[in-house]
């Protein structure tokens, strides 16, 4: 069924996708704001 | 008389919502040993009155159905049924510790604040929160937690063997996503993806406690209750100050990952943990968050910097990225206190937080709103039509979608997705409506109205325990319409005036 490997993998892969939003979502607003 | 069919019909709908029930009781087991490690005498009997009073109901309607088993084919507005009444049943049920408590003024208020939790809402009439009872508080979570899976799919966990049944009952609580070929294996999937997430959220959460200075059994109790409110979006929190209360920006971004993690479909879970890492970029509903996420955050923090309310990078991120996203996912904590939304943010940041709320996060998830996939297929369909225009008229064209796998957008999805924006809606409008009838301000209303109807739980200081009773009935409607999605609680209706034509019918014969 699941792989821990590959849920860890999983795990790590959505916690950077939401990290990667708002350092996007920060980056863009401090650069207007500025 | 009622007919031997529609007899029968009733037997079975009661016999799988008597198992619905016992399995929600069943967990107030979590509340009763809180309470009792506690010391906390009061609240452990409210809590042992609520279980036997719900476990004896739940077990007189199984052997009250159980002679329907045999003689009834479950169709699907068996299922919805099921699905739809259970949650009406186990509100009444699961207010009873509520009131028992003493902390809500009214059956209403308790009946109000369950469906919150059910709804993964947030929104609450709790008074004195806190000072509340930690047996109290953990079943306040414990419900949010919950009911962000669903009560039915506890139920399929563990309780209903049949897959038929099971899979029409999962239906109508406004999930439709196959894990597995199989509805049980689905429900033990999503319970497994939950609780794996909950062994690290809390621990990050109690660690990260501890630093900020917290006693560690209060830590592991906070990281707890913040982290079942954040997976599943639902905005309780054990103090009144809700996320401020910890004056922690480490606290703030543990939870923001959570409940963005916990607004993802449960279908794009399990494809990334099976290795298919590129399905989180791929999918339309993350493609759709990310586009309506990042727009709502920049014109909010453009709009409340320059207007000076907050004008630091460090109290842009935290005051509003923050709650934009917590509004976005349907989360509802919030960082700042209610009325400063409206003294502060203005009509602008008022309608940028309406709309966020009322799109919300992903279908089959834990969050509300409209859901991304719905918005991703309706502006895709707008798009490909404006295509299809410009387009040679000899030319046929197929246009595909990609959620978990490719799907041809057809002209009934768009419809399918367009209806339940539009029932959304007519929702939202008409909590607005109700909220100016009671003379509340209509950006205020707006924002009210929309938080209920999109399941979020942020407040701007209209949900009160003096607030006009028939709003607080028309929030619990709304909340319980946003979460189910509609049909299933159509559908019930629809049985139940099936059911008194029926009688009147045969009473005029």
């Amino acid at each position: 069924m699941l792989n821990i490997k590959k849920v860890v993998n999983g795990i790590i892969t959505e916690c950077s996708y939401v990290v990667f939003l708002m350092l996007l979502i920060m980056a863009m607003s401090l650069a207007f704001i500025r | 008389m009622i007919n031997i069919n529609k007899d029968y019909d009733i037997r079975i709908i009661f016999y799988y919502i008597g198992y619905i029930i016992i399995g929600t009781a069943g967990l107030m087991i979590f509340p009763i040993i809180t309470s009792l490690l506690y010391r906390e005498w009061n609240p452990l009997t409210d809590f042992v009155i609520s279980f036997s009073i719900a476990v004896n109901i739940g077990i007189m309607l199984v052997l009250w159905g159980k002679s329907s088993v045999d003689k009834v084919r479950i169709q699907w507005k068996h299922g919805l049924v099921i699905a739809s009444l259970s949650w009406i049943i186990l509100m009444i049920l699961c207010a009873i510790p509520y009131r028992l408590s003493g902390n809500l003024q009214s059956f209403l208020d308790a009946c109000f604040d369950v469906m919150s939790g059910f709804t993964t809402s947030g929104i609450m009439l709790i008074q004195d929160l806190d000072h509340t009872s930690m047996g109290l508080n953990m079943w306040r979570h414990l419900i949010t937690f919950i009911g962000g899976q669903g009560m039915v799919v506890l139920a399929l966990s563990f309780l209903v063997r049949d897959n038929v049944v099971g899979y029409k009952m999962y239906v109508g609580e406004g999930k439709d996503i196959e894990l597995v070929p199989n509805v049980k294996g689905t429900a033990k999937i999503i319970w497994l993806i939950s609780i794996v997430y909950l062994a690290i959220g809390t621990l990050a959460l109690w660690i990260d406690g501890i630093l900020i200075g917290l006693k560690p059994v209060t830590a592991f109790y906070h990281g707890l209750f913040i982290y079942m409110s954040s997976w599943s979006t639902g905005g309780f929190a054990p103090m009144s100050q809700n996320i401020m209360y910890y004056h922690s920006m480490s606290y703030e971004i543990i939870t923001i990952i959570f409940f963005i993690i916990g607004s993802f479909n449960f279908g794009l879970h399990y494809a990334v943990w099976q290795g298919d890492k590129k399905e989180i970029f791929k999918n339309i509903e993350t493609q759709s968050f990310f586009i309506t996420a990042t727009i709502a955050s920049f014109l909010a923090a453009i709009f409340l910097a320059k207007s000076n309310v907050y004008s630091n990078g460090l109290s842009v991120f935290r005051r509003v990225i923050y709650n934009v996203l917590s509004a976005h996912t349907t989360t509802g904590f919030a960082n700042v206190y209610a009325r400063q939304f409206a003294y502060e943010w203005g009509d602008f940041g008022i309608f940028i937080m309406v709309l966020a709320m009322l799109v919300g996060g992903s279908a089959c998830s834990t969050a509300g709103g409209f859901k991304g996939l719905r918005v991703g297929i309706v502006v895709k369909g707008i798009i490909n039509d404006v295509r299809k225009l410009l387009r040679s008229e000899r030319r046929i064209s197929v246009f595909k979608f990609h959620h978990i796998k490719e799907h041809i957008l057809d002209s009934n999805i768009i419809k399918a997705s367009a209806l339940i924006i539009i029932c959304y809606i007519v929702l939202f409008i008409i909590g607005v409506g109700i909220g100016v009838y009671y003379g509340y301000p209509v950006s205020e209303s707006a924002f009210e109205a929309a938080s209920a109807t999109g399941n979020v739980g942020l407040t701007i200081g209209v949900t009160a325990p003096n607030m006009p009773s028939v709003m607080k009935v028309y929030y619990i409607i709304a909340m319980y319409l946003g979460r189910l999605e509609f049909m299933s609680a159509f559908a019930l209706i629809g049985f139940i005036i099936g059911g008194i034509k029926k009688k009147c019918l045969s009473l005029v014969r």
